[in-house]
């Protein structure tokens, strides 16, 4: 979800509604689970506050499901971002590894064929495709997102999904309202995916929308944990309400420009390697040193 | 604060490694809380990280760029032909490991040269600040004070109650020590004169064997905090040398994460960029940490896509804001690198060292000496060895008492703000 939530926080439900994109209904009853589980209260004024922060949260929620093996697939990303799993899985490993039945491990798998997080192989195995927050495909999907992100604010339909606009703005400065070095980097992560999804949504051309919302969904995986510093991370955030305000004053060119400038300033990556006395190296040798 | 006008710039110039980078992003934090202007000069490959912290860069363009083609390639040879130097005794690194980085060194010096001086000329500064093992002539040419930073370990500034740099031996083995001084200045005889031609072409006096840097006559600065320094024969000029506690740069915060086994201690660990791409020196570790009851994070670098079947207990990531990792960390097992050292006794945790080069050793020794760590080395290390040094620092009371108070000390000593003012007290207040 594109909120920044801390415990403590009164969960609103049109707040919730719009930002899932959602009615109000399916928010309600979200809300009584949480409170079930102990993650939420009522609060005297009525509503619900929030009673953990978040990452507790998703975890316990991930917890229940896996046992459940409704989200054996969540289980399975989470794995791979965290390099425990090999490229190539099959069945029979996820039977072992998750203790799930053969029909729930068939259903995780084919609901990652879905999201295009992995490919058949040869024989029984499955093997997980290069996501974009992979050290290895970042530049690419840098490069790919340079080609359509100005592209989709260029867009003949494109119109500004103003509500949401409004959500990313405050998101946005509510973060760049912190004090120096506070907020880290998975804050700015979900900032970031709130942003560039409005851009995605408003383009008004549904194949640009989609190719785009399925690559930030991958970029949402779990596995990229690249880092940024604050100071990147604030000039990141700035560079957005930027390009916030050129289309608000229907300044589209230069709203394209700022996000290509945008883009650009972001692919930058530290030296993978360095020592004194030899050139610096951007890009990773090929291949692991063994 | 300084009117922008009026703010002194002050250059930059560390070397093109992570820990001279990163512990001057540091002092330059602190220098523009104070009104300067800090801004820095980049050897190839590195632009962009100092703009990552919000500061100006300037790249210094060298003789000959290499391609990025032939940087890859330059690496693929020097760690194909240097990793199984990483496994040798210091002393069997002179001719392996030593000499040949010695003269890449030299090698830079040279290359950069002319445009070092056209870039000093550009930007005019009221001080440069040389985080490096060598002196670039421009830098003394330009009649700008420098301030010199030594932030290897304290042998760096050779004394003779001090052991020899790079040798990582105790200054009690007087034979081994002249036997390595000697060694050292055999190996690099070459080397040492080709550069004092260098420095004679271009002006500068000539270098006492064995040393590439002279001192500074403004000011220079120190990190060897005061738990671990040598007693000098020769004793410093406190006018003129500066001991600071450690100088640890700001970070956002770092966030812990969950893992399937997520238990006990937190262990951190990183090996510099250099020793990160020793991938099967990880997955050997990996092989000892997943018999233990804690919860390690790895900063693996760039090839962080060549690992599976990372153990349930191990978070492995390509950067991490260290010093605010090394704050929450029970352990941190690293290579010596002056930085990570100086950053755990910063935050009191105990270090354990496996050094694979450079001051390394001298730091893995000097922590083992004044009992804030221990030492492994790199070419005979067992998993019962290893797993018996994390579990002895993680049980030692004593020396997390020590640490501790130690920690306080170094905190309140404010060492980033000293060395800005140390640098801001360099600038001639006539300079036009």
């Amino acid at each position: 979800m594109d909120l920044d939530l801390h415990q403590g926080d009164r969960l609103v439900e049109k707040t919730l509604a719009d930002s899932c994109s959602v009615s109000r209904t399916p928010i309600r009853s979200a809300l009584r689970l949480l409170e079930k589980e102990g993650m939420a209260r009522k609060a005297a004024e009525g509503g619900f506050v929030l009673e953990c922060e978040p990452e507790k949260g998703h975890s316990i929620l991930n917890q229940h499901a896996v046992g459940a093996g409704v989200d054996l697939a969540g289980a399975i990303l989470r794995d791979r971002g965290a390099r425990r799993l090999d490229g190539a899985i099959n069945v029979t490993d996820l039977i072992r590894r998750y203790s799930v039945s053969r029909s729930a491990a068939q259903r995780a798998l084919e609901a990652l064929l879905a999201q295009g997080v992995i490919q058949k192989a040869e024989g029984q195995s499955w093997v997980f495709t290069r996501m974009p927050g992979d050290r290895s495909g970042r530049i690419e999907s840098y490069e790919f997102r340079l080609i359509l992100e100005p592209q989709a604010i260029l867009s003949d339909g494109f119109k500004l999904d103003t509500k949401r606009a409004d959500l990313v703005r405050s998101q946005t400065e509510a973060l760049l309202a912190q004090s120096e070095n506070s907020f880290n980097s998975q804050d700015f992560q979900d900032a970031d995916l709130a942003f560039h999804k409005l851009i995605a949504r408003s383009s008004g051309n549904q194949y640009l929308a989609s190719v785009l919302m399925a690559h930030h969904g991958l970029r949402h995986l779990p596995g990229g944990s690249f880092g940024m510093i604050d100071f990147r991370m604030r000039q990141a955030l700035d560079e957005h309400l930027r390009i916030l305000d050129f289309i608000e004053q229907d300044h589209f060119d230069l709203a394209a420009d700022q996000m290509r400038l945008h883009l650009r300033l972001s692919m930058h990556q530290r030296p993978s390697v360095a020592n004194r006395g030899a050139p610096a190296l951007v890009q990773a040798t090929r291949g692991s040193i063994r | 604060m300084m009117n922008r006008k009026e703010a002194p710039v002050i250059a930059f110039f560390p070397e093109a490694s992570f820990g001279a980078a990163l512990n001057c992003v540091g002092i330059a934090q602190e220098l523009r809380a104070m009104g300067a202007h800090p801004v820095f000069l980049t050897h190839g490959g590195f632009g962009g990280v100092f703009a990552d912290y919000g500061f100006d860069e300037f790249a210094v363009p060298v003789q000959s760029e290499l391609t990025e083609e032939e940087t890859q390639t330059y690496w693929q040879e020097f760690l194909s032909h240097h990793l199984p130097h990483f496994n040798m005794h210091p002393t069997d690194q002179l001719t392996t490991y030593v000499e040949p980085v010695w003269n890449a060194i030299v090698e830079t010096a040279e290359s950069v040269e002319q445009g070092l001086e056209t870039a000093l000329e550009r930007i005019n500064p009221d001080v440069v600040v040389l985080d490096n093992v060598i002196m670039f002539p421009a830098i003394v040419r330009s009649e700008c004070p420098w301030v010199r930073v030594i932030s290897c370990a304290e042998t760096e500034l050779p004394d003779n109650c001090l052991p020899p740099y790079l040798s990582g031996l105790p200054a009690s083995d007087a034979a081994g020590c002249a036997a390595f001084r000697d060694q050292y200045l055999e190996t690099l005889g070459p080397i040492h004169a080709r550069y004092n031609k260098f420095r004679q072409d271009k002006g500068l006096e000539l270098l006492p064997e064995g040393e590439f840097l002279e001192t500074s006559p403004h000011q220079n600065l120190l990190l060897a905090p005061s738990i671990i320094r040598h007693d000098r024969d020769q004793v410093l000029d406190s006018g003129q040398f500066t001991f600071l506690e450690g100088c640890v740069r700001q970070e956002g915060p770092y966030r812990v994460p969950q893992m399937p086994r997520n238990n006990g201690p937190l262990v951190y660990v990183s090996f510099g960029s250099l020793g990160a791409m020793d991938v099967s020196f990880f997955e050997s570790l990996f092989d000892v940490f997943k018999t233990l009851d804690m919860r390690f994070l790895i900063n693996v670098g760039a090839q962080i896509d060549a690992y599976s079947r990372v153990p349930d207990n191990v978070h492995l990531q390509e950067w991490f804001p260290q010093p605010s990792v090394v704050e929450q960390c029970d352990l941190f097992i690293h290579h010596g690198g002056n930085n990570s050292f100086c950053e755990a006794l910063y935050f009191g945790v105990p270090s354990l060292i496996l050094p694979y080069c450079w001051d390394g050793h001298d730091n893995a020794q000097r922590a083992v000496e004044t009992s804030v760590g221990l030492r492994l080395n790199r070419w005979d290390w067992t998993t019962e060895q290893l797993e018996n040094a994390i579990n002895q620092l993680l049980g030692d009371a004593e020396m997390k008492s020590r640490l501790a108070a130690n920690s306080e000390v170094m905190q309140l000593r404010k060492s980033v703000q000293l060395a800005a003012q140390k640098i801001l007290d360099c600038v001639n207040p006539n300079r036009i």
